[in-house]
This record gives structure tokens, C-alpha cells and sequence, in this order.
């Protein structure tokens, strides 16, 4: 099968801008507490948020960050404008420019489309290739990078920029309000008082190739191999996973079939876990079903404990985190959980200090309403 | 990879032309406001009154592409089952009164049933729940082009063997009636079951014929002037994608479908320069048209011919759409 490499990358959350600047927040581990949304409109019982600093501009701001992340992830690969134009943009979003759907609504203002992400990042880059929006809510990014891979694979790309961003939406929050699926605290995966997640904003961004096209123009550097990618759908609740997790057993399992890995090859798992109180169990025991004995001590670094539940982001920011772990052989420290772990949730979620990453594989998971789930095996480019 | 083809088995729509594939009239304008959908009759009289516009014609369509297509999907084992939807005016109503709601009363006040559907995913996702499509779901929602591109992305997906059958389309709703597009929203949905040529040879079923896409950009600042030399070329690069070696030299006529705009404008300069005879048709607001064009062009026999689109923003999709010819030796055709 084609190697798919990432050969640059660009991220912006609330951690900050920049690559560098979120692989030292992850070594950090700092305790970041949501705020309230800037937004007079937002009546809700809990309006929290993890902003992330969006450049100013017209653009809707989930355009602003994916252009910040892309930006940077065009650079450090060392793309050249001619590399660009042959470059397919695959951007996943689940709500898009919500500030252009949403109050007020501005007459001068050419109210939806707001899924003009993709395009923007191609009309940015001088992309000709194409510019693809995926919609697949917290697993759209996720699918992007997945869809990104079978671009190159299927032979239709050799080199595909692809990522996901998601900004502030108010009725996305007030749904999730009125759903009661908000956290008054914070976003706390796998905790035994976890009441609901709570958003952040962010996007993540990157160059993939094949290695032929990479070792052509002189790539020096790969973080990773996107090395598989799993996809199912439960087809079960609008809203609540299937409660065997049966479907995304199989995302997992077709993922690790793909990047020809086994469960003793993995070093690490980058789980969905958004802090709701169903899904943290039922992802925790379908990862002890798929890895059996060496669930109990398979690392699992808990990204959303430190930046929030970044929706259509969510998988491409883990992708990053899973990417930035195989480069640096380091699993950073989760975001301090205490001894209150949920004992229905029995994952290892190693805090205190940064160890070795032991394994070439680390598992990426992204799952989502309506059902939704991909997987994603990076693998180490040293490998 | 797998390299065999998909056919078409089963085309299902409901629309303001109507729920006839073959009988769809859309060079005639229609209104796009509910009044055309019959609930009752499409869904029945109970489980729908929470169910937004956008999810009950996809719902409709999809039924109706089922039948269509004889034992297609219970042949097939539900994790083999894929779905690619392209929208992306399918909630903007809904959307745009919940924020009136949540701005004004609160998000208290807004409907526990209708709250999960401010995800646009979930108008497949509801699909996938009637039918057990649980290989994937996709949801596509680049302005104007995802109808197309969930043509694209689910032949890719087979392509790379992540199903066996596949379920592809787009649903759309009206705008709101204070939103200016909202005269021209698209509304309905169109729906396409497709499956490898020999598994529909195998169970006997009857073809509609075969569509392939190809999608590219077009930057608008390029398109309102900018000399860009590469364009054209990337415009004949997509043709040549859809377009098998042995048709090269038919040149088959292509439907344009787009609002006018710089971008679509510099695309139909280009097909014309490569000697395709081109019809411009005005589009709505969303991602339909192009697919309800090509879910009528494969009810009867006839020539190869391209179904275009081209978002303001510059992303554009090419569909060659080969209906199923008549003599067809080895398959029985409608």
C-alpha cells in the first residue's frame, strides 16, 4: 500500500498558536479552565468555551483558524506554490462558518454558505485540485485525513492538504446545553463525576504525500505515516453510541488491519473521549475488547482533558497529538484527572511526567452524532 | 485498489418537479416551499413531526432508490453498506430558528427532539439508522459541488473496499424566507444506489447505467481575470478522468448547472475551448440540481453526456453520466 507521509503540520487551539507551541503545552499538561463565550446572544445556562485567537479578517472564523493552521503547515512542509496548485484541500468542519449562519444576521452578508472552508484554504494556497468540505460533525476531521489518504492511495493525488477546524457556534453549544451534555466544570474524560463535555475551538492542518512525491522534492523531515484508517457507523441513535460499541470496535480494528499493525504494536491511543458519561464507558470497554491484556497498560493520552471537545477539529488536533508523540518518542502527561478515575472507564491515563513512547503505532480515534466513526493508525516515519 | 465499475440500480427523488425521475422537467423554475412534500403519503402518518424537511425527503428518496433497486441492500451485509450525502442548506432553516429561539427565549426553550439535528450529519445518520448502513456515512457540504463530490468520495471509498454497496445523493432544504436565496433554495433530495457491475449481473438486476466525477478549483480571483494558464488544463485533466478512452473522440455534450459568477463563467469559456457543446442552466441555492439532473438523464437510454457544476467559490464537479444503453448484451435494461 502507498505510504502516506506528513510532511508538515499547523495547528491553533486554545493552547496557543503553532505547532511548537502546542507540543510544550501538551509536555506542560496545564490545567485550563473553559470561560464564558463572548457573546451577548448566548442565553444558556452554561456558555463555556476554550477559545482559540483567530487572526482578524472578514472570513468566518472558522476559515480564520484553518487558514492560520494551514499557513503553517505549508510552510513547514516547504510546499512550492507549483506544489500547491496540484494539491486536493480536504477540510473537515462540523458546523463551518457558524458566525455567518448565526445572529446577527448582517443584510450585506451572503448568509449561508458557511461550509466555504475547503474553498477558502484553496483559493489560499492556489490550490486547482479541488477543495472538499466533510460535514461528519466530531469525526469530520477524522474522515478529512482518512479521505485525504485514499486521495493519494487511489492514485488521484500525490500530495493532498487536509485537516479540520471548528469555531464557536452558538446553537451548537445551546443544543448541547438543552441536550444537559455540558460539563459546569470542564471537559473531563473518563472521571468519575464527568457530567458532559465542553467545547473548544481550534483547527489542524497537514501535508500528506507520498513518499515518492516527499523524497522528489528534497523532504528532510516526516512527523508520521498516516498509515490506516477504519470507518464505520452505528446506525443505532441520532445522538448516543450503540451501547456494545460493536462499530467502532471495527473502526478500530479495520484502522490497525490497514496500517498492518497489531495491538502489541501500539504504543499509545489518542481516544475520542469527550466526557459524557455514556461514551467514555463504552469507548473504554471497546478498547479493552480490542486490546485485551494490553489494555490495562496501553497509554492513553486524553487531549480533550486539556483543550476541549474541538468538534469537526477534534480529530485532526489528535492526529497532530499522535503525530507529535511519534516524532518526539514521548507520550506527554495526561491533564491532572486525581484519584477520581471512573472505575467503568478503566484506562491507563498516565499523569506525573512524560515517558518513552514504547510501540511504532499510535491509534486515533474520532466518533461523532448520527452515528459517525473513523480511526486513524499513524506510524512512526523512522519505522 | 478495486478497479471494477459501479452501475446504477436504483434512482430515487422527490422533488418540487415531482417524484418520477424520468418525468423531471427541471428547466421549468419550481417553489421550493414544503407544500409540494406529502409526509403522510412518503412517510407515514407517524415518527416524522420532529423530523426536519432536509431529513424527510433524504428518508423518501432513499426508500424510494431501494425499491428501485429490487433486493440490492438485504443482499448485503450492513457493515458493507456505505452512504455519501452532499448538502448544504439541509438545516439552515432549522438552524436559523433555533438561534431565534436560543437569542430570544433561551436555550431552554428550544425542542429536546429537534435539538441533535443542528448536526448536519444526522439527516444521514437518521438514514443509515432505517437502513443499517453501518460501513459509513459521509456527509459532504462544499457549497454547490457536494452532490457531485458525495458521487466522487463514496466511488472512492469502494474503491478502496470500504463497501460493497453504495448509497449516494444530496437532500436540501429551503432557506429561510428572510434569507435573499430563499426564492431560489433548492428543495428535495435525489438519491442513487450503485453496486459492482457483476454483483447486479449476479442477482439479475436491471441497470440505470454508470456516472463517474471528478472535481477541481477554480480560485475566484483567478477566474475574474487573472490570466491562469493552468486552468484549462486542469479543466481537460478532470474531463479526461471521467471520460473512458474510447468516448475521447464523441465530445459529449455537458449541462452546466450554476448561478452566474465569474467562476462559472471562466469554466464554461473553458469547456467550450475544448470543444464541448455546452448548455448553461441556471442553479439554485445548494447542491441538488446538478444531482437531480443526473438522476433523470439515466432514466432513459441515450448518449454519454457531462453534468458541471461551479461554486461562486470556485470549487467545480464534473459527472459523466453514461445511461445504460438498450442492447446492452449481457443485462436486461429498463
Amino acid at each position: 500500500m502507498t505510504p502516506v507521509l506528513i510532511t508538515g503540520a499547523g495547528a491553533v487551539s486554545c493552547l496557543g498558536v503553532g505547532v511548537p507551541a502546542m507540543w510544550k503545552a501538551l509536555c506542560a499538561a496545564p490545567e485550563i479552565r473553559p470561560r464564558p463565550a463572548a457573546d451577548p446572544g448566548a442565553r444558556m445556562r452554561l456558555p463555556l468555551i476554550h477559545p482559540a485567537p483567530a487572526e482578524p479578517g472578514t472570513d468566518g472564523r472558522a476559515t480564520r483558524l484553518a487558514l492560520t493552521a494551514a499557513r503553517e503547515a505549508i510552510v513547514d512542509a516547504g510546499l512550492t506554490s507549483s506544489e500547491c496548485a496540484r494539491a486536493p484541500v480536504v477540510l473537515g468542519t462540523g458546523g463551518g462558518n457558524a458566525d455567518h449562519w448565526e445572529r446577527p444576521l448582517a443584510a450585506a452578508r451572503p448568509a449561508p454558505p458557511g461550509f466555504t472552508v475547503a474553498a477558502a484554504l484553496a483559493t489560499a494556497i492556489g490550490s486547482g485540485a479541488g477543495a472538499t468540505c466533510v460535514s461528519n460533525a466530531c469525526a469530520a476531521g477524522g474522515f478529512a485525513l482518512a479521505i485525504a489518504a485514499d486521495l493519494i492511495r487511489t492514485g488521484e493525488a500525490e500530495v493532498v492538504v487536509a485537516g479540520g477546524a471548528e469555531a464557536y457556534s452558538r446553537v451548537a453549544l445551546a443544543c448541547f446545553n438543552r441536550m444537559g451534555a455540558v460539563d459546569a466544570r470542564a471537559c473531563r474524560p473518563f472521571h468519575r463525576d464527568r457530567a458532559g463535555t465542553v467545547f473548544g475551538e481550534g483547527a489542524a492542518v497537514f501535508v500528506l504525500e507520498t513518499a515518492d512525491h516527499a523524497r522528489r522534492r528534497g523532504v528532510r523531515h516526516a512527523y508520521a505515516r498516516l498509515a490506516g484508517s477504519g470507518w464505520s457507523c452505528d446506525a443505532h441513535h441520532l445522538t448516543a453510541p450503540e451501547p456494545a460499541g460493536s462499530q467502532i470496535r471495527r473502526a478500530m480494528t479495520d484502522a490497525l488491519d490497514e496500517a498492518g499493525a497489531t495491538t502489541g504494536t501500539v504504543g499509545c491511543v489518542v481516544p475520542h473521549g469527550t466526557g459524557t458519561r455514556l461514551n467514555d464507558v463504552v469507548e473504554s470497554q471497546a478498547l479493552g475488547a480490542v486490546f485485551g491484556d494490553h489494555a490495562a497498560h496501553l497509554p492513553v493520552y486524553s487531549l480533550k482533558a486539556l483543550i476541549g471537545h474541538t468538534a469537526g477539529a477534534a480529530g485532526a488536533l489528535g492526529a497532530l497529538a499522535a503525530a507529535l508523540m511519534l516524532d518526539h518518542g514521548t507520550v506527554p502527561p495526561n491533564a491532572p484527572l486525581g484519584p477520581e478515575q471512573d472505575p467503568h472507564c478503566p484506562v491507563n491515563l498516565p499523569q506525573g511526567p512524560s515517558q518513552p513512547l514504547t510501540g511504532r503505532h499510535i491509534l486515533v480515534n474520532a466518533f461523532a452524532f448520527g452515528g459517525n466513526n473513523v480511526s486513524l493508525v499513524l506510524e512512526g516515519s523512522a519505522a | 485498489m478495486r478497479a471494477d465499475t459501479l452501475v446504477v440500480t436504483g434512482i430515487g427523488v422527490v422533488s418540487p418537479w415531482g417524484n418520477d425521475p424520468a418525468k423531471l422537467d427541471l428547466r421549468t423554475p419550481a417553489d421550493a416551499d414544503e407544500d409540494w412534500f406529502d409526509v403522510v403519503s412518503e412517510l407515514g402518518p407517524r415518527g416524522y413531526k420532529y423530523v426536519p424537511p432536509g431529513c424527510r425527503y433524504l428518508i423518501a428518496a432513499t426508500r424510494r432508490a431501494l425499491r428501485d433497486a429490487g433486493d440490492a441492500v438485504t443482499r448485503i451485509p450492513e457493515p458493507r453498506r456505505g452512504m455519501a450525502v452532499g448538502t448544504e442548506n439541509g438545516i439552515a432553516g432549522l438552524i436559523d430558528a433555533m438561534d431565534e429561539t436560543v437569542t430570544t427565549a433561551g436555550a431552554d426553550r428550544l425542542s429536546p427532539a429537534t435539538a441533535p439535528y443542528f448536526s448536519v450529519n444526522t439527516l444521514a445518520g437518521r438514514v443509515a439508522m432505517e437502513h443499517g448502513i453501518k460501513g459509513w456515512n459521509l456527509t459532504l457540504t462544499s457549497p454547490r459541488a457536494a452532490g457531485l463530490q458525495a458521487l466522487q468520495a463514496g466511488s472512492r471509498a469502494y474503491a478502496a473496499g470500504r463497501c460493497d454497496l453504495l448509497l449516494a445523493g444530496s437532500t436540501e432544504a429551503a432557506l429561510p424566507s428572510h434569507h435573499s436565496g430563499h426564492s431560489a433554495s433548492d428543495a428535495g433530495a435525489a438519491v442513487l444506489v450503485l453496486e459492482p457491475r457483476a454483483a447486479a449481473a449476479a442477482r439479475g438486476a436491471a441497470l440505470h447505467g454508470t456516472c463517474a466525477t471528478a472535481t477541481f478549483f477554480l480560485a475566484p480571483l483567478l477566474a475574474s481575470g487573472t490570466p491562469a494558464p493552468d486552468a484549462l488544463r486542469t479543466t481537460a485533466e478532470a474531463l479526461a478522468r471521467v471520460t473512458p478512452a474510447r468516448h475521447r473522440n464523441i465530445h459529449p455534450p455537458v449541462r452546466l448547472i450554476a448561478e452566474p459568477s465569474p467562476v462559472a463563467t471562466r469554466l464554461l469559456s473553458q469547456l467550450r475551448t475544448l470543444g464541448l457543446r455546452t448548455d448553461f442552466l441556471p442553479a439554485g441555492s445548494g447542491t441538488l440540481l446538478p444531482v437531480l439532473h443526473i438522476a433523470h438523464g439515466l432514466t432513459a437510454p441515450g448518449p454519454p453526456h457531462i453534468v458541471a457544476t461551479a461554486s461562486p467559490d470556485g470549487t467545480c464537479a464534473l459527472t459523466a453520466v453514461h445511461p445504460q444503453p438498450p442492447t446492452d448484451p449481457t443485462l436486461e435494461t429498463r
